[in-house]
């Protein structure tokens, strides 16, 4: 019932106004038409709205809990139990937000629902993971939004085209370039529902035939399992944090 | 029981350490740790000495959420503190109200029930703060049938009305005076 009712109080304000904001951005990538090319890219935009809905509203949650009265939650629960709860409703609450832009756009394309309902929900709750980390870590609510929003750039748009211009412009390994792949927890997401939509890995382009000769079919399944690493890791040091910081 | 904190801030340092009675009066001049020695025994804030934990500590500001219905923030604490919030305690009547829309001295009464129906011991920090003289009456009341609180204060009324409450006075973080009740 707990968790219940933290939901209700979470579900609103960021991430309700992400979630309808991605309504018209997914009926935008619907229109693009079936196969391939446009589920990538609606995989890609969807996913990228859907990590920065998760950090904001994971962030907001954690500051309403900071700047509100956060002692009843630490006399009830202790530090640590408080903290694995508020990793459970943001996480769901994040989710949750994002399910009606990936339900329409796999209503109208419904070959695609997969790919990107599974990487629009990963790349919430990796969102949710570090907007939690952020939250509790950041001194203020601003330094926490200013924070959250550079992590979200750098990790979500910054990383990748650092990567592409370092593997046009030095001779870097495959091996390298596929480590750098897995070693950004929105992109990991992101790729798990690339992953779904191109089996074989084609838009990878030298990295899918370097991960799709080494793994064969269970390459696909790198991604999100490193995402659910990186998840795993950010809530534990969220949890970590919360545990020893002043509340 | 024994208060224990030790606190270093940014040009202030509180260290505690005193033998009192399990109701406590904290007074002191603003800046004397008051706060600082409330939230090291409630847990919220890490400090020396002790863990602290085990009490609930109320803020002088009213902190509940903007966007919640009072009725449905109440449930929320019940859930949470696993008690029924007797509403009745300080006239919160005013459920289907959201938690925006209140006064700061309606919404100091929401925490103040939810806190007041417990049986956790009661960290107050300047309690009486946003309520009218109604309410402040009523306050001194029902902390009379507390049989654990410590709550810091600048209000001459509730120290003279506290009888029988050890009071301890702080003057930049350290014990100034210990006033030991008749028991």
């Amino acid at each position: 019932m707990l968790i219940a009712r933290l939901f209700r109080r979470d579900f609103g304000g960021v991430a309700t106004a992400l979630g309808a904001m991605m309504l018209p951005v997914a009926a935008a990538l619907a229109s693009l038409g079936e196969g391939m090319g446009p589920a990538v890219m609606a995989v890609s935009l969807l996913s990228a709205a859907a990590s920065l809905l998760g950090i904001l509203t994971a962030m907001e949650n954690v500051m309403d809990d900071r700047e509100g009265w956060m002692a009843p939650y630490v006399t009830a629960l202790g530090r640590w139990k408080y903290a694995a709860l508020r990793a459970a409703v943001s996480t769901a609450v994040s989710v949750a937000a994002v399910l009606p832009a990936s339900a329409f756009y796999g209503l109208i394309r419904p070959a695609s629902a997969l790919p990107v309902s599974a990487a629009t929900a990963l790349s919430a709750a990796a969102g949710a993971a570090v907007g939690l980390l952020l939250g509790f870590s950041a001194s203020t609510r601003g330094y926490a939004y200013a924070w959250g929003i550079a992590a979200w750039t750098a990790l979500a748009l910054v990383y990748e085209v650092v990567l592409t211009f370092i593997l046009l412009y030095f001779p870097v390994s495959e091996l390298f370039a596929a480590t750098a792949l897995l070693a950004n927890p929105l992109t990991a997401a992101r790729l798990t529902g690339v992953a779904l939509a191109d089996p074989h890995l084609l838009t990878l382009g030298a990295v899918g035939d370097y991960l799709h000769r080494s793994l064969g079919v269970y390459a696909a399944y790198l991604f999100p399992a490193a995402a659910a690493l990186w998840i795993a890791a950010a809530v534990a040091a969220s949890l970590l944090e919360a545990s020893r910081r002043d509340l | 029981m024994r208060l224990v904190a030790k606190k270093r801030l940014p040009g202030f340092q509180l260290d505690v350490d005193v033998e009192v009675g399990s109701r406590v009066l904290v007074v002191g001049p603003n800046g004397s740790g008051k706060s600082t020695l409330l939230k090291c025994i409630a847990g919220l804030w890490r400090c020396g000495g002790s863990r602290g934990g085990g009490w609930l500590y109320v803020p002088p500001e009213p902190q509940a959420p903007k966007r919640m219905k009072v009725g449905d923030y109440i449930k929320l604490l019940q859930d949470l503190l696993r008690v029924e919030v007797k509403t009745e305690l300080m006239g919160v009547d005013y459920l289907d109200k959201k938690t925006g829309e209140l006064s700061s001295g309606m919404a100091k009464r929401v925490m103040l029930v939810a806190a007041f129906s417990t049986d956790t011991p009661l960290a107050l920090d300047e309690p009486t703060a946003y309520l009218d003289a109604k309410w402040r009456t009523r306050l001194v009341e029902l902390l009379k049938t507390r049989r654990e609180a410590v709550v810091a204060t600048h209000d001459v009324e509730v120290v003279n009305a506290l009888v029988g409450w050890d009071v301890v006075e702080l003057e930049e973080g350290r014990t100034a005076k210990v006033v030991h009740a008749h028991r």
